[in-house]
């Protein structure tokens, strides 16, 4: 836990933990303006309470929690989720990656939650449980089903085949 | 690929999505920018978690504090929303059941009043609640859903019951329940302006929604729930404080206070 003396500026954590606070919420929410709403908002919460948020353990899991309560405050319109991961130009794409984004974009969505939290926003597994109303054991349950569930998906792509 | 190969494939390959950054002078103030629901509560006993909840979105979100709002701003399909529930619309329950859950849930009872229909899917131990309702403006022509979870208390009441309210803006809001009243046929809930709505219930279940203004982010406001037996007998009776909170508007509030939403029950 951060003491007094070391409690890191909100402006630096702000910094490095928008976007990967953001990444987890856009694969939950599968809405790219939703998840960054929700991301502003729960940062603005971050910064009224810097306080104590910048004490807390972890200012990044804490931060993801209150965005992904912020749009499960909204109800959910389900017609509304955008049904292919949003496409950005990058310089550095690996052939993979189209094929592994929408996979990940389609696993199921307590799968999808649990990768979005624990590799995407790098909570702990107990983070994740918490966040979720699970156990532990049911997020590592959920973790290696998603990663088998990739594969078995990856496999069956034109990437595979390509590979050879 | 291992794990460890296939989580850093996934970390690098979502590294190509990234946030606006706001001005942080800004953040403190953004507003909300969409409507909030409260947290389901079982009667009483987490009332205080919802006024506590209501009062961190006054304080953000600087919501507009205003007196019940008029029925006129009722949208159409709410607009024909009835005290006693309509016979269930088969097709808007195969809606529901592909639409509001993306893994085929249980459906556990619907609660249809004209245009609009709540659903209950067991979702674990918690419910989903969805609620379908008609869209036909110029634009758009289908069925919508607003979904959200609720959670039944098990207190030793004969009566548990969760309440959220739901949507907000031009989609049209309203309250939605779900409940369990042991060994009940029929259920009424009284709300705090009097109104009597009959629930559907099934199998000890009870659910109802009620539309309420556009606008309005309040709770779900019943005063007393009634169950009764097979025979007509009240099997639990159970009187809940209304709450004291001021119902919230977000957005811009309807223009002219007056009562409740008479007009839309039949």
């Amino acid at each position: 836990m951060n003491d007094e003396a070391t409690i890191e500026p909100f402006e630096a954590f702000y910094a490095r933990s928008l976007d990967p606070v953001f990444r987890a919420v856009l694969l939950t929410t599968r809405h790219a303006e939703r998840a960054e709403d929700a991301v502003h908002e729960a940062f603005g919460r971050a910064l009224e309470r810097w306080d104590s948020v910048g004490r807390h353990p972890n200012p990044l899991a804490w931060t993801t929690r209150v965005a992904l309560n912020v749009h499960a405050s909204g109800w959910r319109v389900w017609r509304h989720e955008q049904a292919e991961p949003p496409e950005v130009a990058v310089s550095d794409e690996l052939p993979i990656d189209p094929f592994l984004l929408r996979a990940v974009w389609r696993l199921p969505r307590r799968q999808r939650q649990v990768v979005a939290l624990r590799v995407l926003a790098d909570m702990s597994a107990g983070q994740t449980a918490e966040a979720l109303g699970i156990s532990e054991g049911a997020v590592g349950a959920h973790l290696h089903r998603a990663l088998e569930k990739l594969r078995e998906n990856l496999a069956a792509t034109d990437y595979a085949e390509a590979q050879g | 690929m291992n794990d460890d190969q296939l989580t850093a494939e996934i970390k690098r390959a979502f590294g190509r999505y990234r946030a606006t950054p706001e001005n942080i002078d800004e953040l403190a103030t953004q507003p909300i920018r969409r409507p909030a629901r409260l947290l389901g509560r079982p009667a009483t006993l987490r009332l205080g978690a919802g006024v506590f909840a209501l009062a961190a979105c006054l304080a953000i979100a600087a919501l507009v504090l205003q007196p019940f709002a008029p029925a006129a701003q009722i949208p159409s399909a709410f607009a024909s929303w009835q005290r006693v529930p309509t016979s269930p619309d088969p097709a808007m329950a195969g809606w529901a059941s592909s639409h509001c859950t993306n893994t085929q849930l249980p459906l556990l009872i619907q609660d249809q009043r004209g245009m609009a229909s709540l659903f209950a899917f067991r979702e674990g131990t918690s419910y989903l609640l969805c609620v379908v309702y008609t869209v036909d403006t110029p634009t758009e022509k289908g069925w919508m859903s607003f979904s959200s979870t609720a959670d039944l208390g098990d207190y030793g009441q004969a009566i548990e019951w969760s309440g959220i309210g739901f949507g907000g803006g031009d989609q049209g809001s309203g309250n939605a329940m779900i409940g369990r009243a042991t060994g009940a046929t029929s259920v009424v809930i009284v709300r705090a302006d009097g109104v009597e709505i009959q629930a559907s219930v099934r199998d000890g279940l009870f659910a109802a929604w009620w539309p309420t203004p556009i606008y309005h982010i309040g709770t779900p406001n019943p005063r007393e729930i009634r169950a009764y037996g097979p025979g007509g007998n009240l099997v639990g009776d159970l009187a809940i404080p209304v709450s004291s909170e001021t119902p919230y508007f977000i957005g811009t509030p309807p223009p002219a206070p007056s009562g409740p939403p008479a007009s839309a029950e039949n």
